[in-house]
């Protein structure tokens, strides 16, 4: 009767203290900050090929300056990059110097966001013409369809395509030399 | 630049007497010469330490920007006084803190515990000892504060402008007293086991020691609240923030704690809980201290990640936890433990229940707040774990204690009768009942069932406290309020109120966004708020946008008050940081926040109104001061004793 009482709380004590330690240094070297994305591993595909589902994403967007429809297998041979962006996102006007010097190295399709402001056209147009446009194409997502597809949080947000059209990457927050360099570098590559 | 060779140099010796301090008490610890050598070696780990220390606040003085840590977080521009306690603002800097007060504790253990048997006291230095060399090998080998740059920037970074605050000169060196403080209570336990001896006298030895850790961690997590309350702007008093709950974890612990020692050295018994509650109380300090410094949990009070640090920390919890608590399942039997001679209704079963119900709750808040961790590690995605899970769980849990702390203490030991309860119980429900019908109606501005349920327990617990009060001036007079059983009324008295203030401010608190245009009236919860200007202020390393706000009753022509809060832009990190400004009165507060400009004389602005909040912080201030009050009872009659 003395011992067993002993026994048990050994073996509770033990179970919850071995089990707290697997728990620590399992977590040892996460980055709860970092957001997952849903849509990693996705295919670019034509609209023809079916609706948007766990593997493909599709779309046919109106471009920003003509408004002529363009559908998502008449983009730039792959990779490239999709950046959604919008003039009044003072994060945007920051990225926007680097997205300059990076369109020589890839392609990048901006997808403007206008996150129901009325007069995002004018104000989008303006400021590429004032400030470069670094996009071989943009389009315009009024209705935020692609954007919810994406499940972009807010812009701006990078995604990178690979050669395979598949989505290889998000990055939420402005694109700048060391991200790139870290995170997109070593994928395009490969 | 000679500081911080001389704190890095006097740190490595630390690590070395620290060695000596543990290493060959392990052999010879009842040899006379070596316990006065394990004493000595205790004094100069304190010392060095603080040379460590002080030369860390000579090279943040003297804005070393040479050193990363100070470069860092420290700026030419910070006030000095901000600049010392930047001292503490990082990961480093504050273990490093916590390592000094470590040596405190073991300085003060080894001054004032000469009468104490040379085998027990020798233990007892070891294993602070012990603590203290683990501790200075993770400063030194993961996070040296006195690491060089190879070039020294110009200026540094500034301070994070949340921290820009007097509450960061006391929060931290508080709270830490606290955490640290276990180390002793820990230590007199191990010590005992370790000797094969773990009687009445050490406990009743450890148990000013705990009451003192238990006080500062009480005032450092009341003042960690309130800064949060007027710093982060939120109006929110508490978040359930993973470090939040580091802090409260063992605070619940130490609570229990603290009565389970009243049990172990009156009457012998649960001295298996109390060894256990003791050694619980510092391994979740240490898992507190993984939480907040492994980068494993996103918090406001997270340091930068580092997996090495982490693994460093984990190594620092098998390396204390595990040896005790082996010799806690070897040793189970060495403790004298009296016969189990305690009816049901008594003063044991109270406090068994209370420490069922402190633990328990300890465990809801160690779930919650690891929950999302193991979420991510078994891939079962991202969750989070917010305020209505722990509201939910720790709200019954919490009532059931104010039911037990309105009986409990009245309670004769080894048993009572029923008879003699029966009178108490109906006149304390009496009470409650009278007591929750009469702020119903007067107070409350309308009925809700969760406060009614709150008011109830609150108003028995209040009742038994009065009982008690009255029976201890019709036995002792009002000598029966000082010492020992004053503390305890206080303390109990403070937790009353802080549940009474923080159902008020839970459940009747009002918030609205408004917007302001300078010179219109806008009214809130009876006051009249214009803003009658707006106004450019600059601090030494910021600036800022002040509103000055006109507080009037609503109607009345006099002036209450006027609120300043402001926008302030830190120019070092171009940190934008909203101050709040309150109008606090005794039954309510009421809190502005600038939001943002809509144009040149227009803002948006957060008004909030929180009845009786103040008394939150004040509750713990008085279970702070009840805890005080006992500690100085216990010394001065230990002292007593032993003339």
């Amino acid at each position: 009767m003395r011992k067993n009482p002993t026994i048990l709380l050994a073996v509770c004590l033990f179970a919850v203290f071995s089990g707290l330690l697997c728990l620590f240094v399992a977590a040892l070297g996460r980055h709860p900050s970092v957001l997952d994305s849903v849509v990693v591993g996705r295919e670019i595909t034509s609209v023809a090929a079916g609706t948007p589902d766990d593997t493909r994403i599709s779309f046919i967007l109106p471009r920003l300056d003509d408004g002529r429809l363009v559908g998502s297998d008449e983009l730039p041979p792959p990779p490239y990059l999709l950046n959604i962006w919008g003039s009044w996102c003072d994060a945007c006007h920051v990225e926007h110097s680097y997205l300059i010097q990076l369109q020589k190295r890839i392609p990048i399709i901006g997808i403007n966001w206008p996150a129901g402001n009325r007069d995002e056209r004018e104000n989008a147009l303006a400021f590429l013409a004032a400030k470069g446009d670094p996009y071989t194409l943009v389009l315009t997502d009024p209705r935020a369809r692609l954007i919810i597809d994406l499940g972009v949080y807010g812009a701006p947000e990078t995604f990178l395509v690979g050669a395979d059209g598949k989505i290889l990457i998000r990055h939420a927050g402005a694109l700048g030399p060391r991200v790139w360099e870290k995170k997109f570098v070593p994928l395009i590559v490969h | 630049m000679l500081a911080a060779a001389l704190g890095s140099y006097a740190l490595t010796l630390a690590a070395g007497i620290a060695l000596i301090q543990w290493l060959p008490p392990l052999w010879a610890a009842d040899h006379p010469r070596l316990q006065q050598m394990t004493v000595q070696a205790a004094k100069a780990f304190f010392l060095l330490v603080s040379v460590s220390f002080f030369c860390l606040f000579l090279s943040f003085f003297g804005n070393d920007f040479s050193l990363l840590y100070v470069s860092a977080h420290s700026n030419s521009l910070t006030p000095w006084y901000y600049r010392l306690s930047a001292v503490w603002g990082g990961h480093e800097g504050s273990l490093l803190l916590w390592l000094w007060l470590l040596g405190l504790w073991t300085f003060s253990v080894a001054r004032c515990t000469r009468r104490l048997a040379g085998g027990l006291r020798t233990r007892v230095l070891a294993v602070l000892g012990y603590i203290s060399f683990g501790f200075t090998l993770f400063l030194l080998l993961t996070s040296n504060p006195f690491l060089r740059l190879d070039f020294a920037p110009f200026d540094g970074e500034d301070l994070n402008p949340l921290l820009q605050d007097p509450g960061m000169i006391f929060h931290p060196p508080l709270l830490y007293t606290g955490y640290v403080g276990f180390a002793v209570v820990f230590a007199f336990v191990c010590a005992g086991l370790w000797q094969g001896r773990l009687d009445s006298l050490s406990f009743r030895r450890a148990r000013p020691w705990t009451l003192a850790a238990w006080v500062a961690l009480t005032l450092g997590i009341t003042l960690g609240s309130y800064w949060a309350y007027y710093e982060l702007g939120w109006g929110g008093w508490w978040f359930w923030d993973p470090v939040e709950n580091a802090a409260l974890m063992p605070w619940l612990i130490g609570t229990a704690l603290l009565h389970c020692l009243i049990v172990a050295e009156k009457r012998g018994l649960f001295r298996l809980w109390t060894a256990l509650l003791a050694i619980l109380a510092f391994s979740l300090s240490l898992v507190g201290t993984f939480i907040v410094r492994s980068g494993a949990l996103t918090s406001i009070h997270a340091f930068a990640s580092d997996p090495t640090r982490g693994g460093f920390i984990i190594g620092l919890l098998v390396s204390i936890t595990l040896p005790a608590l082996l010799l806690l399942i070897a040793r189970a039997g060495v403790i004298g433990a009296a016969e189990n001679d305690y009816r049901v209704v008594s003063r044991e079963t109270g406090l068994l229940l209370n420490n069922y119900f402190l633990t328990g709750a300890c465990l809801v808040v160690l779930l919650g707040t690891l929950y999302p961790l193991i979420g991510d590690v078994l891939g079962l995605g991202r969750i989070s774990v917010g305020a209505p899970y722990f509201n939910q769980m720790t709200l019954p849990l919490a009532m059931a204690l104010l039911i037990a702390m309105g009986i409990g203490p009245s309670l004769r030991w080894r048993r009572d009768i029923g008879k003699r309860l029966l009178p108490r119980l109906l006149f304390a429900l009496g009470c409650a009942a009278l007591f929750t019908g009469l702020i119903a109606a007067w107070v409350l501005p309308s009925w809700k069932w969760r406060a009614g349920i709150a008011l109830f327990c609150a108003g028995f617990a209040l009742s038994g406290i009065a009982l008690d009060c009255a029976a201890r001036i019709r036995r002792h007079g009002l000598r029966g309020l000082g010492g020992h059983g004053g503390g305890m009324l206080l303390a109990h008295l403070g937790v009353v109120v802080m549940t009474l203030a923080i159902t008020a401010t839970g459940l009747y608190s009002q918030s609205r966004d408004m917007v302001f245009e300078t010179g219109k009236r806008v009214t809130m919860a009876g006051y009249d708020i214009t803003l009658t200007g707006l106004e450019r202020k600059d601090g030494p390393n910021y600036s800022a946008t002040v509103g000055r706000f006109l507080i009037r009753r609503q109607g009345a022509f006099e002036t209450l008050a006027v609120l300043e809060p402001a926008k302030r832009r830190y120019h070092s990190s171009a940190t934008v940081i909203s101050e709040s400004a309150r109008l606090v009165r005794p039954g309510h507060d009421l809190y502005l926040v600038m939001g943002e400009a809509l144009d040149a004389t227009t803002w948006a602005v957060r008004v909030q109104y929180k009845p009786f909040i103040l008394w939150i912080w004040l509750g713990g201030v008085l279970i702070a001061c009840g805890g005080l009050l006992t500690a100085c009872a216990q010394v001065s009659r230990q002292k007593r004793g032993q003339r």
